[in-house]
């Protein structure tokens, strides 16, 4: 029983079912209006036309009974009563005398009696108690049944017109207006079946209709409404529960495949702003939680109604808990509370705070306020962004310790330190610097004239780089040099310099200074101190060597005299060439040690070094082909002139040379030996002088010890003190010099003279320094050596 | 029969000086002028007695002298060190003395300073050779 009236419930609340019933119904009782009215109508012109055409039968009647009336034919007149109500549409027919008795019918048994005029036949003229002459013909007629049908009854005045007074039978006074009534009643039965089966008709085509109608409307509306709307609201169901999958077929053209097609738009759009907000939603979770910066959301009354899961871990406040309880620890609320006046103002406010975590631990932290507002736009909470600015505040007191550091680095240093802007102005001074070069350090900083601090080759340095052209260096590393002060005064300097980046733009420059003013003094002094020295390893040294000589002496003139006792001529040769070559050791021996213990001050002169270097070979070309070694040059042409010590440099070469045809002359190799001098200058302009051997080579311990005094591999033939005379000669000139050497291959000797510049301040301070020492040493000693025959003879 | 003396110095004058003076005193002389031809010619030559200079190249007196007394025949040939003063080790004839004994090396038979005393050498050698 359920089941039914649970279907007859959804039926009855279906859209098809009550549209089609509504429909319907209003179809129906539209049809029901229309049947009545249109039957009424057709009855009342079916009636009208039975009424005229009873009219019209009846005065066909009377006027087919005016003769016979008028000649008093009864029989002919009941005749045709009989004929005429014989006729199957005429029920009755009857003709009424002026006092209302039935004079003719064709019921016979109807004639004679006389009829009350209250009677229906007789009321319409006999309505108002008295009979009216004339009588409208829409009440002549009635309507009564006889029988099971309906009889249209259609009263006719009979008129007493002339013809009838003037008749022969005088029978009706001329006064007598109605001689009697026809009355015809016409059977409505014919008629009544037509309206019946009219009616029938009607109302079998208005119920095909109302269900037809009912039926297609049902029909459609289920299939074409029904049912999408069935699937639009199963679908908007799903979207509900968050079902966006499921989309519905558009399967007309239709309103409803409209409403299908934008219920797709709108199930789309749907899910794009759920997954939006739903993904949003997320955000903000994970903005609100995880974002490393506390949130908290205060009402008017301070108090926390929301915080994030940092501001809990830092603060340990909980919601409800008063803000300036949780930040600060205070009882009551801050003087200059932000919060507050983002409650009185409404805008956003921002402040650096320091707080209290829980660990009692200080906190700094640079915290927003921003307004909540209502719908009315009163402001309903604050809400409260915090960074924790600890990290920066903790940096920034680093880097100010860091700074200050550097500060104090910076001018502890004991070298000048120099350092300019990416625009090029000098920012760094030290005390170092200020020392070095003289000037105070408010007229140094700011100043861009860079040329009166850093060398020449730096300054360009840093012009390049500010200018974005490529160099191949940035940098100019431990380069000895001069500055000049502000007095004017040249000052050696070893530079380093280096031009700074950041991020592959110019970002400044910085020059170091160590002041070599006292290492150059004190090398100086050095250089004196150790020709001092070596003259007192002189004294060992100088006794080995005479030993050696006075050994070769006497060796000599032992064998001179045992020559000449037995008369031995080539005895005698042997011990007279000891003799000499001994005398001539004696010479040798003194001018080197003159020569290295004399501080001799290097004469320039503008000399071609290729020539020099050709003088010396020429010197040595006539031994060496003697001992069948070849002397070769490599001059490079573009060494041009410089200023040199012409003698020093001839006696290092010549020193040099002597000492390759040495290791040639006792080399045992069975190949041609040859001497290669070489010239040229190096990438930074200095003159190179370059002696080559392939004799004998060094040993380890050689080259540990060749220019050590009085070391020499050369048996009696060295004094032990060419190579450091030479050593010596090219430290004068400010140059240094090297070797290489392979036991067995070869000896390779190189001489690096530097640029005339610097030879030119050394110079100056070499001068000097002699100048003092020779006024120390005459205070020590009381007399001076004479370096030159001027000073000897004046 | 004269007594053989191998004379080895790398200066040619001081050869020529003891060559000269040990022949005029009736010796045979035999000469080198390194640690290395010193050797061959000790092994070839059997001398009675080596006058062997201290500081040679090739091989050093002191070098050499070793060697001799490691080797089962030569040790017993007697050795006269002639020796001169190295500026470069610094050494004076103490040092010398000091560093023979430090090292275990027997002590040669004799020792002459240069400049060299005729008579004092003369003398180390005819005492050496037990004459």
């Amino acid at each position: 029983m359920g089941r039914p009236k649970e279907k007859w419930t959804a039926i009855s609340k279906s859209l098809a079912f009550r549209i089609a019933l509504s429909v319907g119904l209003i179809l129906l009782a539209s049809q029901i209006i229309f049947i009545y009215l249109v039957l009424d109508i057709q009855q009342d012109f079916y009636f009208e036309r039975m009424i005229r055409e009873a009219q019209r039968f009846s005065d066909a009647i009377m006027k087919a009974m005016n003769h016979n009336m008028l000649q008093d034919h009864r029989e002919a007149t009941r005749s045709i009563i009989g004929d005429i109500g014989k006729q199957q549409e005429i029920s009755d027919i009857r003709i009424y005398d002026h006092d209302g008795s039935i004079k003719f019918s064709n019921r016979a048994f109807e004639v004679g009696p006389k009829v009350n005029k209250k009677a229906e036949a007789c009321f319409a003229c006999h309505s108002e108690g008295k009979a009216f002459s004339e009588v409208d013909s829409d009440k002549r007629t009635r309507i009564h049944y006889h029988g099971d049908h309906r009889v249209l009854g259609m009263i006719t005045p009979i008129y007493n017109k002339d013809d009838c007074y003037l008749a022969a039978c005088h029978v009706h006074p001329k006064k007598q207006k109605v001689l009697g009534v026809l009355d015809m009643g016409m059977s409505l039965e014919g008629f009544d079946s037509h309206v019946r089966s009219l009616v029938f008709n009607i109302v079998l085509l208005g119920a095909t209709t109302f269900v037809a109608v009912l039926g297609t409307i049902g029909l459609y509306v289920t299939f074409r409404v029904h049912r999408p709307v069935s699937r639009l609201r199963d679908a908007a169901l799903k979207i509900t529960l968050g079902d966006f999958t499921h989309k519905l077929t558009v399967d007309s053209q239709d309103q409803i495949g409209e409403c299908l097609w934008a219920f797709n738009i709108m199930r789309d759009q749907i899910r794009r702003w759920t997954q939006e907000l739903t993904r949003s939603r997320g955000e903000y979770r994970s903005l609100f939680e995880q974002v490393p910066c506390f949130i908290c959301v205060i009402n008017r009354n301070f108090e926390i109604v929301r915080q994030n899961s940092y501001m809990r871990d830092l603060f340990q406040g909980s919601t409800g808990m008063r803000c300036y309880e949780v930040f600060k620890r205070r009882p009551n609320k801050c003087e200059d509370c932000h919060v507050d006046s983002t409650f009185q103002e409404g805008t956003t406010s921002r402040k650096e705070h320091c707080g209290l975590k829980v660990s009692g631990e200080e906190a700094n932290y640079l915290s927003y306020t921003t307004p909540i507002l209502d719908d009315k736009g009163q402001v309903l909470y604050a809400m409260l962004i915090a960074v924790d600015t600890g990290d920066r505040v903790r940096l920034r007191r680093a880097l100010e310790a860091s700074k200050d550091f550097q500060t104090n680095l910076i001018e502890s240093s004991i070298h000048g330190i120099v350092a300019t802007d990416e625009q090029g102005r000098v920012n760094i001074y030290n005390i170092a610097a200020e020392n070095l070069f003289g000037y105070p350090a408010q007229e140094v900083i700011g100043d861009v004239a860079l040329a009166k601090y850093f060398p020449k080759q730096f300054v360009e340095m840093i012009l390049a780089c500010q200018l974005g052209r490529e160099i191949e260096n940035h940098r100019l590393i431990a380069q000895e040099t001069t500055v000049i002060s502000r007095g004017g005064e040249s000052m050696p300097v070893r530079f380093s310099g280096f031009v700074l980046f950041d991020k592959e733009k110019t970002a400044g420059a910085v020059g170091f200074f160590q002041d070599l003013r006292m290492l150059k003094k004190l090398e100086l002094e050095k250089r004196a101190s150790d020709r001092l020295a070596v003259v007192g390893q002189t004294v060992a040294g100088l006794a080995h060597g005479i030993k050696n000589i006075l050994t070769g002496l006497e060796g000599g003139v032992y064998v001179v005299d045992t020559a000449l006792e037995d008369k031995d001529d080539q005895l005698l040769q042997r011990g007279w060439r000891m003799v000499q070559n001994n005398i001539g050791r004696i010479s040798i021996l003194v001018k080197d040690l003159l020569g290295y213990s004399r501080a001799r001050t290097p004469e320039y002169e503008e000399t071609d070094p290729n020539f020099l270097a050709e003088e010396v070979c020429v010197l040595f070309e006539i031994r060496s082909q003697d001992k069948g070694i070849v002397i070769k040059r490599d001059f490079d042409p573009e060494a041009g002139k410089l200023f040199i010590d012409q003698r020093g440099i001839h006696a290092c070469l010549s020193n040099l040379v002597a000492n390759a045809m040495d290791a040639c002359e006792i080399d045992k190799k069975d190949t041609t030996h040859q001497i290669l001098v070489k010239t040229g200058q190096n990438e930074e302009g200095n003159l190179i002088f370059q002696v080559s051997d392939n004799g004998v080579g060094m040993s380890e311990q050689t080259k540990r010890k060749i220019f050590t005094s009085f070391y020499s591999t050369k048996g009696s033939r060295g004094t032990g003190l060419g190579l450091m005379v030479t050593n010596k000669i090219v430290m004068e000139h400010g140059g240094e010099i090297s070797f290489d050497s392979e036991e067995g291959v070869g000896s390779t000797f190189t001489i690096v003279l530097p640029s005339p510049e610097l030879r030119e301040a050394l110079d100056r301070e070499h001068r000097k320094s002699d100048q003092e020492a020779e006024t120390k040493k005459k205070g020590d000693e009381g007399v001076v050596p004479p370096k030159t025959n001027a000073d000897l003879f004046g | 029969m004269s007594k053989k003396i191998l004379v080895i110095d790398d200066e040619p004058d001081v050869i020529t000086f003891l060559g000269t003076l040990l022949r005029k005193n009736g010796y045979e002389v035999c000469e080198a002028c390194d640690g290395v031809e010193g050797m061959k010619k000790v092994i070839e030559e059997k001398p009675d007695l080596v006058c062997l200079d201290l500081i040679m190249p090739e091989k050093t007196g002191i070098k050499m002298y070793r060697e001799m007394r490691k080797d089962d025949q030569l040790k017993k040939v007697p050795v006269i060190m002639v020796t001169g003063i190295e500026s470069a080790d610094r050494w004076d004839f103490k040092d010398f003395k000091k560093f023979i004994q430090e090292r275990s090396i027997p002590r040669p038979d004799g020792y002459i300073e240069k400049p060299i005393d005729m008579e004092q050498f003369l003398k180390a050698v005819r005492e050496v050779l037990g004459e």
